[in-house]
């Protein structure tokens, strides 16, 4: 019972920034551009938060601190790709290398580390079984109700509202929506930058669920979350759905490595694994935006 | 239809440009003077045999993913998976390394080992352009999963199986396949990590574009990447090609394990050669698929790393490392798309 | 006049693709605008709507000077374009594609469509026109027809009184030209000003009441439809008499097949047989998309088949790869010049290279020399120009990358050869040569399966003609029955 609890609060926790990171992805790939800048949208949102929570003391504002972070890596990636037309893959490529080495030379000049950051909004420890507490501990976390927050604000945009139809316009044809007078360049600009909010807020609850900023604390969570998008169709409940399934399996490392028969390398290497195979045998099913790239 | 010099010019020029702009602002925020950090940097990476040997020892991996990279984009291939494959080529020297029999003639032992690092970059890359061409998988995707798998599996094996004793490194390769530092021909370089496998570093590229332009193999690689259609409609294996390319780009990637561990450091362990396979996309777009080019970028590169490590006592050496991305940004938006196309000659 | 252009020049680089080209539009009234591929009729509609911009001359639109609008002004005047190629979202439905840009809105900020506002408005647009379709269907469930409909509710729905229509009949059936032409008939009657582009006569007078013919730019014929004979607007068209093939062959009636087609079924193809002898001809006419791609694909080995054989002269060649094929002795030569004809990213050496099955394995190492020798040796023979062996076919006008590509595959053994659209947006004087350099080849004993659009092509080349209608061969004759009359029935399927 109480390994189960623990499971599922795991879950929860390691569900909650590809979750996010997902959804921001599933706008910007609808828009026609490739993102495996998702990355470095997430470390550089765990960092703003890190940064947010030490100044303010409140997850809120520390969330705050992500969403802007994260969009402007989003605007960004927008100026590159979009404004001066580089090659989608290779200014990901650059996004996520300048999130990694600009986290490291801040986290150097303000709290003088190479590797971390002091730890942030810890708590007195609470009382009662190990599966309870950590249940509890996962479900305190603003981020992931924000997550469900962002998962029916993106259902709605995508499906139900003009700006939705538009980006999926851009992404399949973008010279239909030339046509009709609205431009590519600024529907995918904001597609972009929402899409960096959402996977910096991803990011934070990294950092807010550890109580601390590491370097290069989102080792591949942005490239599994791009892959989410892609089981999930490049639509966002299914995504969602992808998402949990490979947060599950990072429950399942974190539940049990140490404890069972089972090697941990096994276990640390389940998401990759899955998803791998996931994305090939779906590979042919779904259909990707016709002008991604 | 030749470039003039000015096109040729212009993705450097505007990277250089960007990356100051951005680099001295950073240094700037981080409360140092740029003039001062410029000056320690340029002296740390240039100024002594020491600080050269270092640059070029440097730049030796970056050579090697760079050529790698630009292959698999003749291919109108996204090889992202270079850093895997040379954690793969490094896995494979530090396996094959300590087993070369002593007597075994030198030349005989570093050659094996090198076909273990390559074949072990040719498994990752063949697995991801066969993944491409009978699955339909994106190749970014399936090689950045690559990736994370190589790179959870050399922990393990670094920390356990592979493990040298109470040492956090492997076994030391056999003396039979160890490639000899330049240090003992020029004793002003002592302690530099520069072996000669430099010299396989700045041969490489050359082989690798005369592959392209000068063989059917090379022909159909560059067929592929124009117009997959054709290559298909000509009854060329669209398969065969897919696995070629990425095999050849893989291999490339995993030459860098030969540097490593046969060249600078003798043995593996956990970190050695990360980021290399993704700066390697950097030194690609810069390089254009011209050797001459590429070599120069990862020479660029190195210094930056180099320089970086010099000035760390006053700004974090990560600050010259944000040059990288901006160059990517700024060149990436000239060349990469024509570079992708295989327009590039 | 609701829309005039006066005197407009246009140049890419040093080609002047428009010269002093005028042209007007009145309420009421349809103006064909007729002209061979390239002769700068595109250009001229992205100059009118706004697109591109002209190097000297004015675009007037309801009397007021226009210098430089975007699509959105455009569309605010009163002017709409269907474009050639079709600007639908496939994965939206024919509501939401009608009233993208102009969504009605709902919900809060108005952030949500209005999609019963938009499926009314479809509807009674559609009543009004004539132009019937339900609103809630995906694009990507609707035939040609059917998305040329959404074009024009698209632009109508905008509210447009001049619409520009770019070769809006290439892609669709006789039937379907006929619908298109009485919604058109009915849209000018209620008063809008109509651009009709097309090459094909028969609808230029059966719609036009002015016609404007462009050549090479320039504007060789302005006047009233009724002033005017087929005669004259073909010869304006061409600027004079079309240059004639010769031909040298000896009668060889008896010669042996050298590539046969038996029931074949596959995707798009359904029971289909043909064979074609050596020194023959054999067109192929139909109305694009009814199963000649899939045929010549399937034979040449690139699209699998279900059932049938096809044997290429005594070899059995149904189990063959695309590459045994080639070595057998096929040629191909698809429509799509640029995607799988050629390799535009590669030189004219490299593409003519390739060509050779040996390129498709092996690894050998290449003579840079031989290569430059082998393709100037091709390219003084097919008159390529530029005549640079290491030139990229990206850089070549249509005509020379066609030449290039029909000379990669007549320039090496061959016992069959199919050929389509051989000189589809190629200039006359290139087209001339490509037609002629088949007829040479069949003279030598090459046996060839043409398709074409062109009715004319075909019964310039063919020795007999079939029609193929989804995915069959319905009929074959002669090519001296092959007319216009006797063929038109059986491409619509009148006659099945």
């Amino acid at each position: 019972m109480n390994a189960l609890l623990v499971f599922i609060a795991q879950c929860i926790s390691a569900t909650t920034p590809l979750l996010l990171a997902a959804l921001g992805g599933t706008l910007s790939e609808r828009a026609g551009v490739a993102t495996i800048a998702l990355e470095g949208y997430i470390l550089v949102g765990a960092f703003a938060a890190a940064v947010g929570a030490l100044a303010s003391g409140s997850a809120l504002f520390a969330c705050a601190c992500a969403i802007v972070a994260g969009a402007l890596m989003g605007a960004l990636f927008s100026l590159s790709t979009v404004t001066l037309k580089a090659n989608a893959i290779v200014a990901g490529v650059a996004v996520n290398l300048f999130a990694g080495a600009s986290t490291r030379v801040a986290l150097k000049v303000l709290y003088d580390s190479a590797s971390n950051s002091p730890p942030l909004l810890t708590r007195s420890a609470r009382t009662g079984s190990i599966g309870a507490v950590s249940l509890i501990e996962s479900l305190s976390q603003p981020v992931t109700w924000l997550a469900l927050l962002a998962l029916v604000a993106v259902v709605t945009l995508v499906h139900k509202s003009a700006f939705g139809m538009r980006v999926e316009a851009a992404g399949e044809h973008p010279d239909a929506l030339t046509t009709r007078g609205v431009s590519v360049e600024r529907t995918r600009w904001i597609a972009l930058t929402m899409g960096g909010a959402l996977a910096g807020l991803g990011g934070a609850h990294l950092s807010l669920a550890q109580h601390e900023f590491v370097a290069y604390m989102s080792a591949g969570r942005g490239f599994l979350a791009l892959a989410a998008v892609i089981i999930g169709g490049w639509k966002p409940a299914r995504t969602a759905l992808a998402a949990l399934s490979i947060g599950a399996l990072y429950a399942l490392e974190a539940t049990l490595s140490g404890r069972a028969a089972i090697p941990t390398v096994l276990l640390q290497a389940l998401p990759f694994a899955f998803t791998l195979v996931a994305v090939v045998g779906l590979v042919g099913r779904v259909r990707a935006p016709r002008a991604l790239g | 239809m030749t470039e003039s010099r000015l096109d040729r010019a212009a993705p450097w020029l505007i990277a250089a440009g960007c990356s100051l702009v951005a680099v001295n602002v950073a240094i700037w925020i981080a409360g140092a003077s740029p003039w001062h950090v410029g000056k320690l940097a340029f002296a740390g990476a240039f100024g002594s045999a020491y600080g050269l040997a270092q640059t070029l020892a440097k730049a030796t991996p970056l050579a090697l993913t760079g050529a790698s990279v630009a292959f698999a984009l003749r291919a109108g291939l996204f090889n992202v998976g270079a850093e895997g494959q040379v954690a793969a080529g490094v896995l494979a020297a530090a396996v094959v390394g300590p087993r070369v029999p002593q007597g075994i003639p030198w030349g005989i032992g570093v050659i094996l080992v090198a076909c273990a690092s390559m074949a072990a970059g040719a498994l990752l890359g063949a697995i991801a352009g066969w993944l491409k061409a009978a699955r339909g998988a994106h190749e970014v995707l399936s090689t950045l999963m690559l990736n994370g798998l190589v790179a959870v599996l050399a922990t393990w094996l670094y920390s356990g199986p592979l493990r040298f004793g109470a040492q956090v490194h492997t076994a030391p390769v056999s003396a039979g396949a160890r490639i000899p530092a330049i240090d003992h021909v020029l004793p002003a370089l002592r302690g530099s990590a520069l072996s000669y496998a430099v010299v396989l570093a700045a041969i490489v590229p050359f082989a690798a574009k005369w592959y392209l332009d000068r063989t059917r193999g090379g022909l159909r690689i560059r067929a592929l990447g124009a117009s997959p259609a054709t290559a298909q409609s000509l009854g060329h294996s669209v398969l065969a090609t897919n696995v070629r390319a990425m095999a050849m780009a893989g291999a490339l990637a995993g030459l860098v394990g030969v540097h490593y561990v046969l060249g600078f450091k003798g043995y593996a362990e956990d970190g050695l050669g990360a980021g290399v396979g993704f700066t390697g996309i950097a030194v690609a777009m810069l390089g254009a698929g011209r050797p001459i080019a590429t070599l120069l970028a990862a020479v660029l590169f190195g210094a930056l790393a180099q320089g970086g490590l010099a000035v760390n006592a006053v700004v974090p050496s990560d600050t010259l490392l944000l040059a990288q991305s901006i160059v990517l940004v700024s060149v990436g938006a000239v060349v990469a798309r024509s570079l992708a196309k295989g327009a590039a000659r | 006049m609701t829309l005039s252009l006066s005197r407009v020049h246009k140049r890419y680089g040093p080609r002047a693709v428009l010269e002093d080209a005028s042209l007007s539009l009145e309420p009421g009234r349809i103006r064909a605008l007729v002209g061979e591929n390239g002769a700068g009729k595109s250009t001229l509609v992205k100059i009118a709507c706004g697109m591109l911009a002209p190097d000297e001359g004015a675009l007037r639109f309801d009397q007021r000077a226009v210098t430089g609008w975007s699509a959105r002004e455009a569309t605010a005047a009163g002017l709409g374009v269907v474009h050639q190629h079709f600007t639908l979202v496939e994965t939206l439905t024919v509501a939401d594609n009608v009233v993208l840009g102009r969504e009605p809105r709902r919900g809060p900020f108005g952030l949500l469509v209005d999609r019963d506002n938009a499926r009314a408005r479809v509807r009674s647009l559609g009543e009004k026109h004539g132009l019937v379709i339900d609103p809630d269907r995906r694009i990507e469930s609707l035939s040609v027809g059917e998305r040329q409909r959404v074009e024009l509710l698209r632009v109508l729905d905008g509210g447009a009184r001049c619409v520009l229509l770019d070769e809006p009949t290439a892609v669709l059936s006789p039937a379907e030209v006929r619908g298109l032409l009485d919604v058109l008939r009915s849209l000018a009657k209620s008063g809008a000003a109509l651009l009709f582009i097309s090459h094909k006569l028969d609808e230029v007078f059966a719609i036009a009441d002015d016609v404007t013919v462009l050549r090479r730019g320039r504007v060789v014929l302005d006047a009233k439809a009724s002033e005017l004979s087929r005669d004259d607007v073909a010869k304006a068209v061409v600027g004079g008499e079309v240059p004639s093939l010769r031909s040298a062959r000896v009668s060889e009636a008896e010669a042996r097949v050298a590539l046969r087609v038996d029931g074949l079924v596959c995707d798009g193809v359904d029971q289909l047989s043909l064979s074609v002898r050596r020194g023959e001809v054999l067109g192929i006419a139909g109305v694009e998309g009814n199963g000649q791609r899939a045929l010549f694909e399937a034979i040449a080995g690139v699209r699998a088949t279900q059932r049938g054989t096809i044997t290429l002269g005594d070899r059995d060649a149904t189990r063959d790869s695309a590459l045994e094929r080639r070595r057998a002795g096929l040629g191909f030569v698809p429509e799509d010049r640029e995607n799988t004809g050629l390799c535009a990213a590669l030189s004219i050496a490299e593409n003519l290279c390739l060509g050779d099955p040996a390129t498709a394995t092996g690894d050998g190492a290449l003579s840079a020399r031989k290569l430059r020798e082998d393709a100037l040796r091709v390219i003084e023979r097919y008159d390529i120009r530029p005549a640079d062996p290491e030139a990229p076919v990206r850089s070549l006008s249509g005509g020379n990358a066609q030449k290039v590509l029909v000379a990669r595959e007549l320039e090496r053994p061959l016992e069959a050869l199919l050929l389509a659209q051989p000189t589809r947006g190629v200039d006359i004087g290139a087209a001339t040569a490509i037609r002629q350099h088949v007829l040479d080849a069949r003279d030598r004993g090459l046996a060839v399966v043409l398709v074409s659009s062109e009715l004319d092509e075909l019964r310039a080349l063919s020795d007999r003609v079939a029609v193929i209608f989804r995915g069959k061969l319905v009929t074959e004759m002669p090519v001296h029955e092959a007319t216009d009359e006797r063929l038109g029935p059986w491409m619509i399927g009148a006659n099945t």
